[in-house]
């Protein structure tokens, strides 16, 4: 009894000081739509966000991995960076002007910018930055979009001119995508391993790192955004299971995580119904797609590649995989809705299951035929995706396998193009070209469909050089329902992202790509 | 008794060797390596990029000198660094094993605690409602599943007892009150299918020694039930109790593993998972050498156990 009586003390004496570790308290919101508030922003309070897994590294110019992006967004800065409406805009440049050729791009850096160890900023560490994702020895996995860039010097100390070989409109979505500005005293003191290691000149300083456990960033009081950033710390909790992640939103422990299983978002809009957190959905710029080796069988014919096509129920697909929690999609998703043309433009997007059989018997496939669909079996909606696509394709008389694949091996037949299909998802791109060119032009380095038309080649090129909005608009309309027609690949739909969002977070704001370097404006409504 | 020990030591290290070519073999020969994992299937990358990522890594080389320089660093006590997040593998071992061995030796702790007692009472009072009740629990603790367990608890703790539902792990030493709030509940996931066999076990090692003649013998004599209970019935019980605590602790760390999953503890299962999927070879390798090595010593240490328990058991 006594032991009984203790432990209920005890238990009792726990309470009241694990709420207090929980950090803010959350009032509920009666807010349902976006969470960028009116309220003036307060200063102060930590923001702990839900992370599935850990960084791998601090090196933004090596970084792969989905996990090290967030963290890094938060520690350093580019010369520009995307905003919500998919345009660029200032980041440390402050001001920029190209050339009437489209060959010189002239950045104007702000004033008083500092590197988090003291040093200031200055043109030579913009040029350094170049060089370095630039330099073969690097090895950066990301160096090749830059090869168009012939030279980088500094004018002075506040302006950098890059000239370009050939004209390459999508340059500064790339610059804000990849490039982020290093300061090269550090980096060589360090023998150029950034991996565990930063001096960026972003809103908050990395402070500790725990592996597998934690990342805590603290505010940088130097940064060059006035006021900004509002959080004391921003602590990346690593908590892998979405369960034990929604768990710790319901009991206040984390203010902040993205979902990206549709499986789970019915219970989080149940927590958001109760008040409990907002739950926004954003639409991904990343799509789900069934794959073709063009290369193989009958998928090098372009009129069984499009009689699968028509043979797709793709809302059908969306129900069943993506839990209807997205949109059915072209190569370009919604989500770049300054480029993506609607799906209603594509015949084949309607399910006409005569059609598809008259164009495999017009084939030389009158009575189907039978293949494997790669899918990876760590990723539920594209191995879903699989199933219901081979049950589909049933109707026209294909008889499909799916290959439940480990990642790893998926990657390695995915590199040496040993599979007859795969289903998988591709984007997170913030220009048509960075979506576009690698996948489908003749050779290109991420084309495992081995696709290769002349059309298709001319138009990818054509939409590079273009200068104009409305040229550039023009082709990637007409890129788009080529791709369609020829289907290399067969694109699904794209999912919704959710976030998990504490009521009493205010001032967030959703950048299709960047969605966790727009904390850096964010603030506590109660600190 | 020191003899058979080194002995016992000797014979463990060619079974080490052993543990070192399979755990190298199998994560080599698996397809798929670190450098096209890390590059996925988004990156666009020149092929003299790739060879650069290559030889950084020493894929370049034929698997026997990348064996063989793994197995002469670890000659030299050099468990060497990972290469997907560049930390000296021996630090991320003991921080991942110290939670795992927690939650291991936490779980075989209270399951021994309540198991033991509670088959002792099943046994003595046979068919009664306490042999009943204790045959249905260990029923129960043997059908339910622990990641279903331990993601109902997750659940139910987040709502009613949130001062439970903690994520953010902290070593013991650094904080026992804390530690103990992040690990009660995992720790009892654990424990309940151990406890289960423990409680099975005890009341048939209990039930059969109950009816042996020097028990017998012990009650002639006089002896007061408790002492006969403890000295003579229990300690007689405890050879098949401790070989299968024994063997279950090494079941403990795989179970540990989807514990550490649900709950989000930043174990051993973390650990090696994640480094599988990554192809971060030497953290497969020396991680799956080190539990290997710790399960042998496991091994040991229930063998010797024997000799204290029963002193008739003697080592040659």
């Amino acid at each position: 009894m006594k032991i009984t009586r203790w432990l209920v003390a005890g238990l009792a004496s726990l309470l009241p000081m694990s709420l207090a570790a929980c950090g803010t308290s959350s009032s509920p919101s009666q807010s349902t739509g976006t969470v960028a508030s009116a309220n003036t922003p307060h200063a102060g309070g930590t923001l702990t966000i839900g992370m599935k897994g850990d960084a791998l590294t601090l090196d933004p110019m090596l970084t792969t991995d989905e996990y090290s992006k967030p963290v890094e967004s938060l520690l350093y800065n580019s010369l520009v960076k995307m905003g919500p409406n998919q345009k660029i805009e200032p980041d440390l440049a402050k001001s920029w002007s190209v050339s009437s050729n489209g060959l010189v791009y002239t950045f104007n850096l702000h004033r008083n910018v500092q590197f988090h160890h003291g040093s200031q900023m200055t043109a030579a560490d913009v040029v350094y930055s170049f060089n370095r994702i630039m330099s073969t020895q690097l090895a950066s996995p990301w160096g090749s979009f830059f090869q168009p860039v012939k030279s980088v010097q500094a004018l002075n100390n506040d302006t950098v001119q890059v000239t370009l070989s050939q004209p390459d409109a999508p340059f500064l979505p790339v610059v804000a995508s990849f490039l982020v500005i290093m300061d090269p005293t550090f980096v060589n003191q360090h023998g150029g391993n950034l991996q565990r290691v930063e001096d960026g000149t972003g809103p908050y300083i990395l402070s500790q790192w725990i592996p597998n456990q934690s990342i805590t960033l603290v505010r940088n009081p130097h940064y060059f955004v006035h006021g900004e950033p509002y959080f004391n710390k921003v602590v990346f909790q690593i908590i892998p299971s979405t369960t034990a992640r929604i768990a710790a939103l319901q009991s206040g422990q984390i203010q902040f995580a993205e979902f990206l299983d549709p499986k789970h978002y019915g219970q989080l809009e149940a927590m958001a119904s109760a008040h409990k957190i907002v739950a926004e959905k954003y639409l991904s710029s990343n799509y789900h797609m069934f794959g073709f080796n063009t290369q193989w069988g009958p998928f090098k014919h372009q009129k069984v590649r499009l009689a699968f096509s028509y043979a797709l129920n793709r809302p059908q697909i969306l129900a069943s995989a993506g839990f209807n929690e997205g949109m059915v999609t072209g190569i370009l998703t919604p989500a770049l809705s300054r480029w993506a043309i609607p799906t209603s433009q594509y015949p084949s997007y309607t399910q006409n299951i005569a059609t598809a059989k008259r164009l495999l018997a017009e084939a030389g496939y009158p009575h189907g035929f039978s293949f494997n669909i790669m899918a990876p079996s760590s990723f539920p909606v594209d191995l879903s995706s699989a199933v219901i696509i081979a049950n589909q394709l049933q109707a026209i008389g294909v008889t499909a396998h799916v290959v439940p694949t480990e990642w790893g091996t998926y990657v390695n037949n995915w590199v040496k193009r040993s599979f007859e299909s795969f289903t998988g998802e591709n984007g997170d791109w913030t220009d048509p070209d960075l979506a576009m060119y690698a996948a489908l032009h003749t050779g290109g380095s991420t084309n495992a469909f081995q696709f290769s038309n002349s059309q298709v080649d001319q138009l990818l090129q054509q939409g590079r050089q273009s200068q104009a909005f409305q040229q550039r608009y023009q082709t990637y309309a007409q890129l788009q329902k080529v791709v369609v027609q020829q289907s290399p690949m067969l694109y699904t739909f794209a999912s919704y992202n959710l976030f998990g969002i504490s009521p009493t977070v205010k001032g967030y704001v959703h950048v299709s790509g960047s969605a966790f370097s727009t904390l850096q404006s964010a603030w506590f409504s109660n600190p | 008794m020191r003899q058979y020990i080194v002995r016992r030591l000797l014979i463990a290290l060619p079974t080490l060797l052993g543990v070192t070519v399979v755990a190298f073999l199998m994560i080599h020969l698996i397809p798929g390596n670190i450098v096209q994992v890390m590059l996925g299937t988004r990156t666009d990358i020149t092929p003299q990029q790739l060879h650069e990522l290559y030889r950084l890594y020493g894929l370049n080389q034929p698997l026997y000198v990348q064996y063989w320089h793994w197995l002469s660093q670890l000659f030299q006590g050099n468990l060497g660094f990972s290469l997907r997040t560049g930390l000296p593998i021996a630090s991320l071992i003991s921080q991942s094993f110290g939670v795992t061995a927690e939650l291991a030796m936490g779980a075989l702790i209270l399951a021994v605690m309540v198991a033991v007692p509670l088959g002792m009472i099943a046994a003595l009072y046979q068919r009664s409602a306490w042999d009943y009740l204790a045959r249905g629990f260990a029923l129960v603790g043997l059908i339910i599943p622990n990641f279903w367990l331990g993601t109902m608890l997750v659940m139910l703790t987040s709502f009613y007892l949130p001062v439970f539902s903690v994520f953010n792990y902290v070593p013991f030493f650094t904080n026992p009150l804390a530690n103990l709030q992040d690990m009660l509940v995992p720790i009892i996931t654990l424990a309940l299918s151990l406890m289960a066999i423990i409680t099975r076990m005890t009341r048939a090692a209990v039930l059969e020694t109950i009816g042996l003649d020097h028990v017998r013998t012990a009650r002639a004599k006089g002896l007061r039930e408790s002492i006969v209970n403890l000295r003579h019935v229990l300690r007689n019980s405890l050879i098949p109790i401790t070989t299968i605590v024994g063997l279950q602790f090494g079941y403990l760390l795989g179970g540990a593993i989807v514990v550490e999953n649900v709950f989000s503890l930043p174990g051993m299962g973390r650990l090696i998972v994640d480094a599988i999927n990554q192809r971060d070879y030497p953290v497969v390798q020396s991680s799956v050498l080190f539990v290997s090595a710790v399960f042998v010593l496991i091994n040991l240490v229930v063998d010797i156990s024997y000799g204290f328990i029963n002193p008739q058991i003697r080592y040659q």
